[in-house]
């Protein structure tokens, strides 16, 4: 990829001054580059920090913990053993990494249209639901095709679910915002129904308890890292790598993603160049809803195989994609690496801190603490765009002065 | 190329990460290995050790076994599904020769495991190793799991004695209902509720015993919501039967003045009008099951059962407003009970 896949040659210069979202976004993507979004995470594990320290313990040793944790530690001394605690770890936090990157593209994708997709989680739940039941009830597939019809039956359903938020976008005008949240609740209440008592797809070798039924052997997704059937490293992982690749081919090299970009710089002046902006919404949400759903179907086929409806809204993936996605800045390269982050943040505070040392319900916590500080900065954009700002007019004679405001490199 | 700077100090950044973190974090030593010889481990549900109820109580068992015990102990905490099995893993990896799993949820990766790993322990709370996925259609254990052991609880017994107080407070106060908010509709929750509406008819016939789920053993407002719905149906007397999520029943009661009942621990001091709790001592069972694998007298492939006869299930602190005659009638219920006179339902 080039060095900047963000800004598009015919992002219109007067977006940056209309104010709108993704006019905002241009505007800071053409500012900091690389150094803001480090700058959010930097501040935030800094400010996580003083949390910490807050509490009696040491920020550098749990920094140091949650590092080791989460398997990071394995660069020093590679193995693909996985009897070694630190490739195991590390083949964990990349589980993680798995669902954090599709539900990262989901929220970043539906922001290139500009627009807030926050049902990744319903879309992730669905994407679920539906891989349990193909998985289950079409056991005895051969086990290639039976993964395909798993993994693009979630995959579609995801699309639908967020494909509904896109539709009364475009036609009555809801926001998306409180159509995408309620359709998380109805997500969440539907699964309760489905995998509870007496519901259609409860486990039918014990009906005492509210969990769905096993996924079959024939749709289980192959292991190549740990062992099957104790949540090793499954295939999965390639996918969600392949669709950061997907992502970035479909905005920056086709009609579609082009058209969407422009929409989401400026729907208007899309629809004046003869974009149909409602196909253009429910189309992008839909691709959203696909990322998220297709997280739901590799997380099930991966290595749940089976869901509670206590786990339900237990469940976070979606949301905090949110956060991977501002992180990444709607980028794939972006939404990759804040997907391990967030991946590693995860696995580490949950299995790195001693909770001899760190209280466990605090270790947990700090991940979700670090999350919100992530968005709070991502939100307070402005305040690191006028301290990068500022820091540039500190300079005697910044070179960058002569170039026009906007001018594309 | 006006990135470039910008990229150049990100690399920067990046680089002198590295270099921090690998001289900072390379040199780290691995942990030193337990000193005592028997190390025990709890794995906690998705409600988290901080639900003030189902799971806390049971990391306080596996506390007093290390200091009562000397064992060594490993608290695992789940936030979230995909955490189960890591946690599992960790336990036998650092060496615990009994892996108690705090409830059903975790019964599917603890038979995964279990069958995995036969010379581990295992014991899971509030499940019987007679059904699936530890036993066939018929109940018999499947000899992979002869290495797990159930611990279940008679909440039947405790429901059935807090429904006596509660039938005659409504009663005394002119009402026609008492009601039950449970958590999700699962076996563990209609048990407390099946023993409570037995012998609140056993009081009292005419009183209606409304019964209600919240599909939340966490969120305290959903609780509220229900709570609140069966007040208006009437109900002078609440039993929550939804862990943490059931404070919210028990300030429901407080706000519309009428009483509650705790569950699981003794929530006395948890609202202003608590009539008494149901007690589940389920740290007594993380216990025995410790010092019964400790003394090498695990028994795997059969269910400890807790009841009122051996102390595993109880009553609560009583509220003093309620008169001596009344716990006088409740303690011959127990009575009856312990001597087998009395048999409480365990399903609804």
């Amino acid at each position: 990829m080039s060095a900047d896949p963000t800004v598009p040659p015919e992002a219109p210069e007067e977006a940056a001054e209309t104010g709108t979202l993704a006019a905002r976004l241009a505007l800071k993507q053409r500012a900091g580059g690389l150094v803001v979004p480090i700058l959010t995470a930097l501040l935030a594990f800094v400010l996580g920090g003083v949390v910490v320290l807050a509490t009696g313990h040491n920020p550098l040793l749990a920094y140091r913990d949650i590092f080791n944790g989460a398997g990071l530690n394995w660069i020093f001394h590679p193995t693909t053993n996985i009897a070694s605690t630190d490739a195991y770890n590390l083949s964990q936090t990349l589980l993680q990494t798995t669902t954090l990157i599709l539900c990262g593209l989901a929220v970043a994708f539906a922001f290139r249209c500009g627009m807030f997709n926050i049902g990744g989680q319903g879309q992730y739940l669905v994407g679920l639901y539906v891989a349990n039941w193909l998985g289950y009830e079409f056991a005895g597939m051969r086990p290639l095709p039976h993964i395909l019809l798993a993994v693009g039956g979630a995959t579609l359903a995801g699309a639908a679910w967020a494909g509904i938020a896109g539709f009364l976008k475009a036609t009555v005008g809801a926001h998306e915002v409180i159509s995408t949240i309620m359709l998380n609740w109805i997500a969440i209440w539907g699964g309760i129904w489905l995998f509870g008592d007496g519901g259609p797809l409860q486990n039918v070798a014990n009906k005492s308890v509210p969990i769905s039924n096993d996924v079959a052997a024939s749709a289980q997704l192959p292991v190549f890292w740990g062992v099957q059937g104790l949540q090793g490293l499954d295939v999965g992982f390639f996918v969600a790598l392949a669709a950061l690749v997907v992502f970035a081919l479909i905005l920056n090299r086709t009609t579609l993603g082009f058209e969407v970009r422009a929409v989401g710089f400026n729907p208007e002046a899309a629809a004046y160049g003869g974009i149909s902006v409602k196909k253009n919404l429910i189309r992008a949400m839909a691709i959203s809803g696909a990322f998220a759903g297709l997280a739901g179907a590799l997380d099930m086929l991966g290595y749940l195989y089976h869901f509670g409806t206590s786990d339900i809204p237990a469940s976070s993936v979606g949301f905090l994609g949110i956060a991977v996605a501002l992180l990444g800045r709607n980028t794939a390269i972006g939404t990759g690496i804040g997907a391990l982050v967030f991946g590693a943040l995860l696995y580490g505070t949950t299995h790195g801190l001693s909770s001899n040392v760190i209280d466990p319900s605090l270790a947990g916590n700090l991940t979700y603490m670090i999350q919100g500080l992530v968005v709070l900065f991502v939100g307070a954009d402005v305040l690191i765009l006028y301290i990068w700002n500022a820091r540039r007019k500190l300079r005697p004679k910044s070179k960058s002065k002569t170039h026009p405001v906007g001018a594309s490199a | 190329m006006k990135f470039s700077r910008g990229i150049m100090l990100a690399c920067a950044v990046a680089l002198a990460a590295v270099v921090v973190t690998a001289t900072a974090f390379g040199g780290a030593k691995a942990p030193t290995t337990q000193k005592a010889s028997f190390t025990a481990a709890l794995v906690s549900d998705i409600g988290k050790f901080t639900d003030k109820g189902f799971n806390q109580n049971q990391l306080k068992g596996l506390n007093v076994a290390k200091s009562k015990l000397g064992v060594s102990t490993l608290a695992l905490q789940s936030n979230s599904t995909s955490d189960y099995a890591p946690n599992f893993n960790s336990a036998i990896r650092k060496g615990a020769k009994l892996v108690v799993a705090a409830g059903f949820l975790l019964a599917p990766t603890e038979a995964t495991y279990a069958k995995k790993f036969p010379n581990v322990d295992f014991a899971i709370t509030d499940y019987t190793v007679h059904t699936s996925p530890f036993a066939d259609k018929k109940g018999n254990v499947l000899p992979a799991y002869k290495n797990v052991e159930g611990l279940t609880y008679m909440a039947n017994e405790s429901g059935c004695l807090v429904g006596v107080l509660a039938a005659k407070m409504a009663v005394k106060n002119g009402g026609t209902a008492v009601g039950a908010v449970g958590g999700l509709k699962i076996p563990p929750v209609d048990i407390w509720i099946a023993g409570y509406k037995y012998c609140v008819h056993k009081i009292a016939p005419k009183l209606k015993v409304l019964v209600q789920y919240s599909n939340d053993f966490v969120a305290t407002d959903k609780c509220q919501t229900v709570a609140q719905n069966e007040i208006a149906q009437g109900a002078k007397v609440l039993f929550q039967v939804a862990g943490g999520c059931g404070l919210g029943t028990l300030k429901a009661a407080d706000d519309a003045n009428i009483w509650g009942i705790g569950v699981d621990v003794d929530q006395y001091s948890n609202a202003k009008r608590v009539l008494t709790s149901g007690v589940k001592r389920v740290d007594t069972g993380v216990f025995d099951a410790i010092q019964q694998a400790k003394a090498g007298k695990f028994q795997g492939g059969s269910d400890l059962v807790f009841d009122l006869k051996n102390g595993g299930m109880g009553v609560g602190k009583i509220n003093p407003s309620v008169p001596k005659a009344w716990v006088a009638l409740m303690n011959s219920y127990k009575a009856k009970i312990i001597s087998g006179k009395l048999k409480v339902p365990t399903g609804l």
